[in-house]
C-alpha cells in the first residue's frame, strides 16, 4: 500500500493523518474535517487527483486554504502545468522519501497563517467571524519589515509601487472575473500573492492564492466571494504600509 | 562597459523589487517591458547583457516565456537570462536550467535569494561589484 509508507513517514515527523482510498473520498473527508494539508495521489481509481483538486479549490470558498501536495511518479513538465492549473501547491516524487515529506510539509507550513497542529482538529467550519477573530493581528510581518528597513534606499520606494499596483491589480481581477475571463483575473490575483510574499502579509497571500486557484479552475462565483476578502486584506496591508511611510526614521 | 538588463515582468513592484537588487551591483536597467512580446521586442532593439523574465504574465500571441527564452538565447547565445518568478517546481527550474538560464529565484526576490545569482553574474562580468553587495 503505497499510502501506508506516506501514513508512516507523516506520522514519524509529527503529523497526525488520516488516509482515504480515492478523489471522491478526499472530497468527503475535507467536508468533514478542517485539514491542514492532503497528500494527494495523481492517479487514482474514480476520481483522480488533479480533478479531486480542483473540487477543493472550487468548493473552498472562505474557509482556510488548504495545501495539496501532489504524490507523483510523472516529473514531466506538463505534468507539472496540469498540477498548478488544478490548484495544487507542491508534488512529492515516487519513490517517497522522509527527507522529502518534511521539506514539503515545512514549506505547508510557511503558507499557512497559524501555525501547524501537531494533532488534527475536531470538526470545524470557518465562519467570517474566525477571520474578525483576527482581524487585529498586524497584517505585516515584523521580521520581514525589519529587514526591508535594514536595505537603504528600497522600503519607500517600494511602498510607493505597492500603493500604485494594488488597486490596480484588485481593478483587473473584478473586471476579469465580471467578464468570466479566470485566467486573466488568476494573474493579477498571482501578482497580488508576490506582493504579499514580499511584505509576510501571510493572510493577504493566501486570500489571493484562493482567488487564483479559484479563477484558475474557472470556479468563478467562487472567485467573486473570496475576492471580497482579499480586498478587506489588502486595504489593511495598505493602510500599515502608509504607517510604515509616516514612520520616523530610526 | 555597462552590463545592461531588460526586465519582463508584468507587475511594476516585482520591477521596482528586481532593479534594486541589480542596480544595486552596478547594473543599468535599459528597458521594462510588462509582457514576453514586448520584452522580445525590446531585446532586440537594446541587444541588452541580461534579461530578468517572470514565469505568470499575460499570454500574448500564444508566446509564452520558455519559448522566448529558447528564442533570445539561439539569437544571442552570450546573453545571461535570470528567471524571477513564484512558480517553485523543481521540474519548471530544471526545464529553464536546460535551456541555459543563468539563474532561477523564486519570489519573493530578497538579499539572500539574490545573493547567489549576484555571484554568478559578477564571474561572468567582471565589471559588477558583487562584493558590495548590500547586507544587513
Amino acid at each position: 500500500m503505497r499510502w501506508g509508507i506516506a501514513l508512516s513517514n507523516a506520522n514519524s515527523i509529527g503529523y497526525v493523518p488520516d488516509a482515504v482510498g480515492n478523489g471522491q473520498e478526499a472530497l468527503e473527508a475535507i467536508e468533514r474535517v478542517s485539514y491542514d494539508l492532503v497528500l494527494m495521489d495523481c492517479r487514482m481509481p474514480g476520481m483522480d487527483g488533479y480533478e479531486a483538486t480542483r473540487q477543493i479549490r472550487r468548493r473552498q470558498g472562505l474557509g482556510r486554504y488548504v495545501t495539496v501536495v501532489a504524490m507523483t511518479a510523472h516529473a514531466l513538465p506538463d505534468d507539472e502545468r496540469k498540477r498548478f492549473d488544478a490548484g495544487m501547491d507542491d508534488y512529492l516524487s515516487k519513490p517517497l522519501e522522509i527527507e522529502d515529506l518534511a521539506a514539503v510539509l515545512d514549506r505547508a507550513r510557511g503558507r499557512q497563517t497559524s501555525p501547524p497542529r501537531r494533532c488534527r482538529p475536531a470538526l470545524r467550519v470557518q465562519t467570517s467571524g474566525d477571520r474578525a477573530d483576527r482581524a487585529e493581528e498586524p497584517a505585516l510581518d515584523a521580521v520581514i519589515m525589519a529587514s526591508l528597513r535594514a536595505q537603504d534606499g528600497l522600503l519607500d520606494g517600494l511602498i510607493e509601487t505597492v500603493m500604485k499596483e494594488v488597486p490596480q491589480q484588485l481593478q483587473r481581477i473584478l473586471a476579469s472575473l465580471a467578464k468570466a475571463d479566470g485566467e486573466n483575473a488568476a494573474i493579477a490575483a498571482h501578482s497580488l500573492k508576490s506582493i504579499a510574499a514580499m511584505f509576510g502579509a501571510r493572510r493577504m497571500q493566501n486570500s489571493a492564492a484562493n482567488v487564483e486557484q479559484m479563477a484558475n479552475v474557472r470556479a468563478i462565483e467562487n472567485a467573486r466571494s473570496e475576492f471580497e476578502q482579499l480586498q478587506k486584506e489588502c486595504a489593511r496591508v495598505l493602510h500599515e504600509l502608509e504607517m510604515e511611510r509616516a514612520r520616523p526614521v530610526a | 562597459m555597462p552590463v545592461n538588463v531588460v526586465i519582463i515582468d508584468d507587475s511594476p513592484t516585482a520591477r521596482h523589487n528586481i532593479k534594486y537588487y541589480l542596480v544595486g551591483i552596478g547594473c543599468v536597467v535599459a528597458g521594462e517591458a510588462e509582457h514576453v512580446v514586448d520584452g522580445l521586442r525590446l531585446f532586440r532593439e537594446l541587444k541588452p547583457d541580461l534579461v530578468t523574465i517572470d514565469l505568470i504574465m499575460p499570454k500574448l500571441d500564444g508566446l509564452d516565456p520558455l519559448g522566448a527564452v529558447r528564442t533570445m538565447k539561439q539569437e544571442a547565445p552570450g546573453l545571461a537570462v535570470i528567471v524571477v518568478t513564484a512558480v517553485p517546481y523543481p521540474k519548471t527550474i530544471a526545464s529553464f536550467l536546460k535551456e541555459g538560464v543563468l539563474h532561477y529565484i523564486v519570489k519573493p526576490i530578497s538579499q539572500f535569494s539574490f545573493d547567489p545569482a549576484a555571484r554568478k553574474l559578477q564571474r561572468m562580468f567582471p565589471e559588477l561589484h558583487y562584493n558590495s553587495v548590500r547586507r544587513w
